[in-house]
């Protein structure tokens, strides 16, 4: 049963990244098409998920709107990978004040209510894919950065990387070669979720109309046509809400079993 | 004398974290380019390069950030958040007339998680692997996946448009100054539901699967075993004793929760028509009213903290080792 989940959950996963690969072959239609003469129109065979209030069709918006979602899950997560190991490394290895002083910044951070500080600034940097990129990631790195120091801490104390050190090994090269490829596993579990939940936070900000810019289609600036449309044509609203359901879903469940794998301790 | 050297010690870093937050918000805010003078004047041909100057002068502008930060924390401490820009009311007038509503649906939010997460959480770990239990997983995982304002807006085609039973926007009826007294509570309680539990719905799951996963760890500690093996029944086994042990993380994670409220505030209230703290945040930052921005933020940070200093204090209620050890350690 479990495994069938997990199953169903990676081919979702390798079918939305099929659909950004390949849009331009699945997509039944041009995504910003206009056509006056199909306004509103319910789904049917030509237009299996409908079309919205300028005639376009939804399928091929949602197709070309997994392209939006899944790099800007992707980079987002790059991003705050790599701030998290770099804070949190640095943290767990020096100790004492750096330790410190990094962590209360890290509370700092998890104080945010996140999604007002990502307003303000998408807000006042004109909302671009880039600057939406950088600022989830720029927001998202502090699990990250604790789970790091925490292996960190444990690692460190180990006799090989006493042996490394002894050897002469500099502490950048002690840190990327023995202590952060031994603490990748959690990283890769938290890298997982964090896909699903970056792609959460871009749906919400197109929804708000600060997120991606029409005419580019986004599965959240998609539902925020929909909105003014909510009594009459539920396709508009329902279609884009299952796909990010969906592939939010899929990505937490795969991050759940990776963390199976990676922590069998805490195998439920 | 413990339990006080505890609480100033955390105040004291509960301060220094807070002036942080303001100073990063403040420099992130007004590094940005444009200027809310733009709107007025550069926008304007009418208006000249002095009397845009003038303006800047006026509002401060014309000095360097950190002088502005400065003197934003000079008013802050007396709680003069200055004027908005916008119609040049005081900043704390129009955030306290919101807070009230923000915090209604926050707090009714916060107690349905409570009241309903937790027994879900005890109840899919002591009967784990039933019926019960896979529903509830799938039930959090869906909390965790679907975006807040989609469910808000299925619910709100639901219930509001097609089943007709509540009303879809604001807080009050239109005729809402004629109601009797009890009738006014029936009315904010009718237009609450749908946004409180749609708030709730998320940190439900969440707060069900800590619980569940405490549960599971703590019922297999020694302790456990003990009391089984000193013929207790199931009933008390879980109630007296692993309860009270596996609420621990939990009050962690419901501290940690409290950013998440706030700042889905944005998102509820302005799918509700709510006039709430975040709903004015939003017509802030897009009109670039930056003492109003800063004045939530900071009033948003606040209440954070608030939410994490309660969180310790029911941490220390339940585990006196907490109030002992923490103090010593420092």
């Amino acid at each position: 049963m479990r495994d069938k989940v997990v199953l169903a959950a990676a081919i979702f996963v390798i079918t939305i990244i099929i659909f950004a690969v390949l849009a331009p072959f699945i997509a039944t239609y041009d995504p910003s098409k206009i056509d006056a003469s199909n306004i509103l129109a319910s789904p049917s065979s030509a237009h299996i998920f409908g079309t919205d209030t300028l005639g376009r069709d939804i399928f091929s918006r949602v197709v070309y709107g997994s392209r939006i979602s899944l790099v800007i899950g992707f980079v987002a997560v790059g991003i705050s990978v790599a701030i998290g190991v770099f804070i949190g490394s640095v943290a767990g290895y020096y100790g004492r004040k750096v330790d410190y002083c990094l962590m209360r910044f890290v509370d700092m951070m998890l104080c945010f209510p996140t999604l007002f500080l990502i307003l303000a600034v998408v807000a006042v940097l004109e909302p671009s894919i880039w600057n939406i990129m950088v600022v989830i990631g720029a927001t998202s790195w502090m699990g990250v950065a604790r789970l790091v120091r925490a292996e960190v801490l444990t690692l460190k104390e180990r006799d090989y990387v006493a042996a490394a050190r002894v050897m002469g090994g500099s502490d950048a090269w002690i840190i990327l070669k023995h202590l952060v490829p031994n603490a990748i596993g959690p990283v890769i579990v938290s890298a997982t979720l964090g896909v699903g939940g970056a792609i959460l936070v871009e749906s919400s900000l197109s929804f708000l109309g600060i997120g991606v810019q029409p005419p580019t289609p986004s599965w959240g600036n998609i539902l925020s046509d929909g909105r003014s449309t909510l009594g009459v044509a539920w396709w508009l609203t329902v279609y884009p809400g299952i796909f990010i359901t969906l592939t939010v879903l899929s990505y937490n469940i795969l991050g759940e079993r990776l963390r199976d794998h990676f922590e069998p301790r805490l195998k439920r | 004398m413990r339990m006080l050297k505890y609480f100033l010690q955390k105040t004291a870093g509960l301060v220094t974290v807070f002036f942080g937050i303001t100073l990063i918000s403040f420099f992130v805010i007004h590094l940005a380019p444009g200027k809310p003078t733009d709107i007025a004047a550069s926008m304007n041909p009418k208006v000249s390069y002095e009397a845009r100057e003038k303006l800047e002068k006026i509002y401060g502008l014309d000095k360097p950030v950190h002088q502005q930060y400065i003197a934003w924390v000079c008013r802050f401490i007396t709680f003069d958040f200055g004027r908005s820009y916008l119609d040049n009311r005081p900043v704390s007038a129009k955030i306290f007339e919101r807070i009230p509503v923000t915090l209604l649906i926050s707090v009714s939010a916060m107690l349905l998680v409570l009241g309903i997460g937790i027994p879900l959480g005890v109840l899919s770990a002591v009967k784990r692997n039933s019926p019960m239990d896979r529903i509830s997983t799938i039930f959090v995982f869906t909390g965790f996946s679907a975006p807040e304002f989609w469910v808000a807006l299925l619910a709100m085609s639901a219930f509001c448009i097609t089943l007709g039973w509540l009303p879809v926007s604001g807080i009050k009826s239109l005729d809402f100054e004629y109601l009797s007294a009890g009738g006014k509570i029936a009315d904010v309680a009718r237009h609450m539901i749908l946004p409180v539990s749609i708030t709730a719905f998320g940190s439900i799951a969440g707060i069900s699967r800590y619980m569940r996963s405490s549960v599971i760890g703590i019922m297999g500690s020694d302790f456990i075993r003990t009391a089984r093996a000193k013929g207790l029944k199931e009933g008390d086994v879980i109630f007296k004793h692993a309860l009270k042990n596996a609420l621990l993380p939990v009050i962690t994670i419901l501290g940690l929760s409290v950013p998440g409220l706030i700042g889905g505030s944005v998102i509820i209230e302005s799918i509700f028509a709510i006039p709430g703290m975040g709903r004015l945040f939003y017509d802030s930052v897009m009109a670039r009213d930056y003492p109003t921005i800063m004045g939530i933020l900071s009033i948003g940070a606040l209440l954070t903290l608030l939410g994490n200093l309660l969180a310790d204090a029911a941490y220390s209620a339940v585990d006196p080792r907490i109030r002992t050890e923490k103090a010593d350690e420092r």
